[in-house]
């Protein structure tokens, strides 16, 4: 039989019926009854509990993963409103799909990449493929979690990790991850991918650096205090429009930050690792970024490209395509930060963008996809996180 | 004190670096403008996209809102467009209900909890709200926001389960043709379009509103249209309906008697194939009338300008025939008070005339025979009167002698009985006296003979042997008491016979109170039915009374006695129960040449002067319900009264009562 794999959307407003229609067009699609795993990604708007019981019930309560999103990505849809809903039922005798979750892990992130690898270990075997890590991006720093996680899964080769931060529409005050009944917030849902199967993979940011290099003088852990020995917000302020600081969402797209990627990846990458300021402390003038960083490290201001976002999706395509060569991918997961969506460019442009890396990659490839609030993604073999950047896994 | 001046290379380089930097300060800020410019750029798109896109949906609305002329599928297509496109959580249409003078909702979507918009569905703004005070004065919206502090406004929040909406009136007429609400719930507020008074927020709902009202307008004003075109087609094919199919002629002339138009109805009535033949036939219609003054009359009416209503007139048909018909007729006048024409309605009524006719006939026929009738009647009715008397009198005379039949019946079968105990009783009596005198006989002489071997047994002692057998004899004989046995068997006997023979007599006496041995009239001693009638009713007498017989020497009467055994007794048993305490009966007997007279009297409490004509009446008793029917004195008189014979009554209260009863000695 292989893999069949389904994808359906619904923007209904009505959460019962938007799970339903979704999940229905999936299993439609997949030409399956029930299938043996399930991801969702949906806004926001919903009452997520009535949402996904609409969907555990239409796929015959079979395990489900998926997060919030700014908006979600299909083959027929990009949507970034509070009401949409995209599910993909997967179906397959060749990939086998375990979950797991953790719960809790605001300023737990170390503790919460070994609890997640304890409970990962037993699906863990010499063929699995990959893992899909989907979290609180509003609760998660990547660095810490990756440090435990890695050091405590039992897995002879480094597991490639893929995923996004969930997102909750610049509302920034809960975003939740779905781990088969559960609807959690502050929490991880993981996916452990084994069997016969492949992963192909693209990833790219498309921003450049504007200025001069500034360098950090303070800081600790994900939070950068000082820039060139000044309060960061005092450093950053002047790029900002008089409404910053009740618009820091949106305002912190428009600045982001660019570190010179690492040695070790550089070659497999580009020439900045770039991340968001995912929030401020106005009396102490800090900001707070999404994996750590160390006194005197050299930071740039980056403003995203157009063309360079264009130009970077189809590397992505190049990326995957050289993987696969001849092989057509089963399904594929994009994770798309939001600040390449309509932030950005116009509402006709980005569906255009993204139809078109769909079309250079495969015709009719069954695709989900979600604007994160973060994404992850591997460079050269080391598992790395991402802002303003689509990762797009291919699997085959 | 050395002053070191810079050299012009040092200045050079200095300048430079000076220039440089205030190059690198220059590109900084263009930086950070640019920054701010690309932000501001990336925002105003976001904007003019969203606005781009509204437009755009609204395009679309509007081109589906003006496809159809169905109002509920121009209200669905907008809450899409409110829910999809504008972004509003909830949204109402109101539409007035006339009965209930107000605003009930007519759709409805946004809400997906089944009791939420099940309460929601069942609102009513009332015309005279408060709410709808401000639209109705022309204000162009209400606002509710999450901050809105008016009372009127703050009270729907609960009802429409809002924290925050918008109220649209629909239409421009002076009272809205619809109301268009929509809003947010508190719980899912942040993921939709905030109700805020914003000239830029409030412009989506305003295009919206615009094109809405006008469609509405449009739907209502067409719906109005349609519905006045398709009432006038109505009425336009009713009243055709009515004309062409009525069975009155209707008609329409000139003051002068031309046809302008008339219906079948009209053209049937006096004969004619169809209407376009009495019109071309008929230059006037005053040809039609038998009597030219007939319509003189109705003419003088109408010139009056009075309506004409049920004129009886006789017209000529077209064979020549004459037809009576009810003219009604209505004059048009012109500015100048003369006629135009005349519409007139005419019905046949030859039949009617014909019915009104013969009635009157019948009618005549009728009232002679109702007085004959009558007159017959009262003699029949007077006659009924005396048959219905003496039925009555029959019926109760009857009734009576059914009861004393019943009884008579009753005191038959208990005689038939009785005598047929006795005559079962008789015989075994017969042979048991019989029995008792042969075993007296035979008693006797085994005593005697029992004593004389005593005697000889006791000259037997002097031997030893025999001495002890006599011993022992003499002992048996004393331990079973045979000297006793022998005195006692004597009086055994002799009371055995005496029980028999009162067995005897009893059922003698029964036998002869019955009489059912005898054919019914025989001639019998009257004073041997007295006694053994007082012997069988004894048991009721001997309580209280002490009976004293006088009988004389009577000769027999020819009479039933068992009949009269039952006159007797009935007598004597009321005697028994006058008597309270203790009292005494005495029965007399004595006769003449002609009668046996029979006399019983009481010591008892004696009988009333207004009760003594009553107490031979059928069912007329003294005594407690349930103790006598009221009909044996009623049978005892009828029995008396069969033997041609009478009964007399004396009686003073207190003192007692005489029956006396005479017997004819030979029936005549």
């Amino acid at each position: 039989m292989g893999t069949s794999a389904g994808v359906g959307y619904s923007v209904n407003r009505n959460p019962a019926q938007a799970g339903k229609e979704a999940a229905l067009k999936a299993l439609e699609q997949a030409g399956i009854e029930k299938p043996d795993f399930v991801f969702v990604f949906a806004t926001v708007g919903y009452n997520q509990r009535v949402l996904i019981d609409a969907i555990r019930e239409t796929t015959s309560g079979a395990p489900l993963s998926g997060c919030s999103g700014e908006g979600i990505i299909t083959r027929e849809t990009v949507s970034e409103t509070n009401f949409g809903v995209a599910v993909m039922t997967i179906s397959s005798d060749e990939l086998r799909f375990n979950n797991a979750c953790v719960k809790e892990i605001k300023g737990e992130a170390g503790s919460a990449g070994e609890q997640l690898a304890i409970e990962i270990n037993p699906f863990l075997s010499p063929d699995s493929i990959a893992c899909f890590i989907l979290a609180d991006g509003l609760a998660f720093n990547f660095d810490p979690f990756l440090a435990t996680f890695e050091k405590s899964i039992r897995h002879a080769n480094p597991l490639p990790i893929f995923g996004g931060l969930a997102a909750d529409n610049w509302a920034s005050q809960k975003t939740y991850q779905y781990h088969d009944n559960e609807v959690l917030s502050e929490g991880i849902s993981c996916v452990v991918m084994s069997g016969k199967g492949d992963i192909a993979w693209g990833v790219n940011h498309g921003c450049i650096p504007v200025g001069t290099k500034r360098i950090v003088t303070r800081s600790k852990g994900n939070i950068i205090y000082e820039i060139d020995g000044i309060p960061a917000l005092e450093a950053l302020k002047d790029y900002f429009d008089e409404d910053w600081k009740s618009e820091w969402n949106k305002t912190a797209l428009n600045l982001c930050l660019g570190f010179k990627t690492p040695e070790h990846i550089r070659e497999g990458y580009e020439e900045y690792i770039i991340r968001y300021m995912m929030a401020k402390n106005d009396q102490e003038g800090y900001v707070t970024i999404q994996s750590d960083v160390l006194e005197g490290t050299e930071l740039w201001i980056v403003r995203r490209d157009k063309e360079l976002i264009k130009n970077g999706l189809q590397s992505i395509s190049h990326q995957i395509k050289d993987q696969t060569g001849a092989r057509r991918p089963k399904f594929i997961l994009q994770f798309e930060c939001v600040g390449r969506g309509k932030v950005v460019f116009r509402e006709g442009d980005k569906i255009d963008l993204i139809r078109s890396l769909q079309n250079d990659i495969g015709e009719e490839i069954p695709w989900i996809g979600c604007y994160t609030y973060g994404e992850i993604g591997p460079i050269s073999n080391y598992n790395c996180f991402h802002n303003f950047t689509s990762v797009v896994t291919a699997v085959y | 004190m050395t002053i070191n001046y810079p050299t012009n290379d040092d200045s050079q380089e200095t300048g430079e670096i000076t220039a440089l930097k205030l190059e690198k300060d220059t590109l900084t800020q263009q930086v950070k403008r640019l920054i701010k410019a690309e932000g501001n750029l990336y925002k105003y798109q976001e904007e003019l996209d969203a606005q781009l896109k509204e437009y755009k949906d609204l395009y679309e609305l509007s081109r589906k809102i003006y496809a159809t002329l169905d109002i509920r599928r121009i209200f669905e297509h907008t809450i899409q467009y409110v829910i999809n496109n504008l972004e509003y959580e909830r949204v109402l249409f109101f539409q007035p209900e006339e009965d209930l003078g107000g605003y009930t909702v007519c759709a409805i979507d946004g809400y997906y909890d089944g009791q939420e918009k099940d309460n929601v569905a069942g609102l009513t703004i009332f015309q005279d709200d408060p709410l709808l005070l401000p639209l109705l004065a022309g204000r162009e919206y209400l606002i509710c926001k999450t901050d809105s502090d008016d009372k009127d406004v703050q009270e729907y929040r609960a009802r429409f389960l809002m924290s925050e909406y918008l109220i649209y009136p629909l239409g421009s007429r002076e009272r809205p043709l619809a109301l268009l609400v929509v809003g947010n719930s508190p719980e899912n507020a942040e993921f939709h379009r905030r109700v805020s008074d914003d000239e830029t927020a409030l412009l989506g709902m305003g295009n919206l509103v615009g094109l809405l009202s006008s469609a509405v307008e449009n739907h209502f004003l067409y719906a109005d249209r349609k519905n006045a075109l398709e009432h006038e087609r109505l009425a336009e094919e009713k009243y055709r309906g009515i004309f062409e199919n009525a069975l009155e002629g209707i008609l329409q002339t000139t003051p002068e008697g031309r046809f302008l138009s008339c219906n079948p109805a009209t053209a049937a009535i006096l004969g004619y194939s169809s209407p376009a033949e009495l019109i071309e036939s008929i230059p006037t219609i005053a040809q039609l009338y038998v009597s030219p003054q007939r319509r003189q009359e109705m003419y003088a009416l109408l010139r009056k300008k009075r309506d004409v209503k049920n004129f009886e007139v006789e017209m000529y048909r077209k064979d020549g025939g004459k037809q009576w018909v009810l003219v009604s007729t209505r004059p048009i006048f012109n500015e100048m008070d003369e006629i135009i024409y005349v519409d007139g309605i005419i019905q046949d009524i030859s039949e009617r005339k014909r019915a009104e006719d013969a009635i009157q006939e019948l009618n005549e026929e009728l009232e002679q025979r109702v007085i004959d009738r009558t007159k017959e009647l009262v003699a029949t009715n007077l006659d009924l009167r005396d048959v219905t008397s003496q039925l009555e009198s029959a019926y109760s005379e009857l009734k009576a002698t059914q009861s004393r039949m019943l009884q008579q019946e009753k005191m038959a079968s208990i005689g038939q009985l009785a005598a047929g105990v006795a005559h079962e009783i008789n015989n075994p009596m017969g042979f048991i006296i019989s029995n008792l005198n042969s075993l007296k006989k035979y008693i006797d002489k085994v005593t005697g003979f029992i004593k004389i071997q005593s005697e000889s047994v006791e000259r037997l002692s002097g031997n030893g042997v025999i001495h002890d057998i006599l011993k022992d004899l003499n002992e048996q004989k004393k331990s079973l008491k045979i000297d006793y046995i022998l005195g006692d068997l004597d009086n055994l006997i002799k009371e055995s016979l005496d029980g028999a023979e009162r067995v005897k007599k009893i059922v003698q006496e029964l036998k002869s109170f019955s009489r059912l041995d005898e054919s019914d009239i025989k001639m019998a001693d009257i004073n041997e039915g007295l006694e053994s009638t007082i012997n069988i009713i004894w048991n009721e007498l001997k309580y209280n009374t002490t009976v004293k017989k006088e009988y004389g020497n009577i000769p027999q009467a020819n009479c039933n006695l068992g009949q009269l055994n039952q006159v007797f007794m009935n007598i004597l048993v009321n005697a028994a129960h006058a008597i309270e305490s203790q009292g005494e009966i005495t029965v007399r007997t004595s006769s003449d040449e002609d009668n046996i007279y029979i006399s019983i009297s009481d010591t008892g409490t004696g009988i009333p002067a207004d009760k003594l004509n009553r107490i031979f009446e059928p069912f007329y008793t003294t005594k407690e319900v349930g103790k006598g029917t009221g009909l044996g004195l009623s049978i005892a008189y009828d029995i008396v009264k069969k033997h041609n014979g009478e009964i007399r009554l004396e009686s003073e209260v207190g003192k007692g009562t005489t029956f006396t009863i005479i017997v004819p000695i030979s029936q005549g």
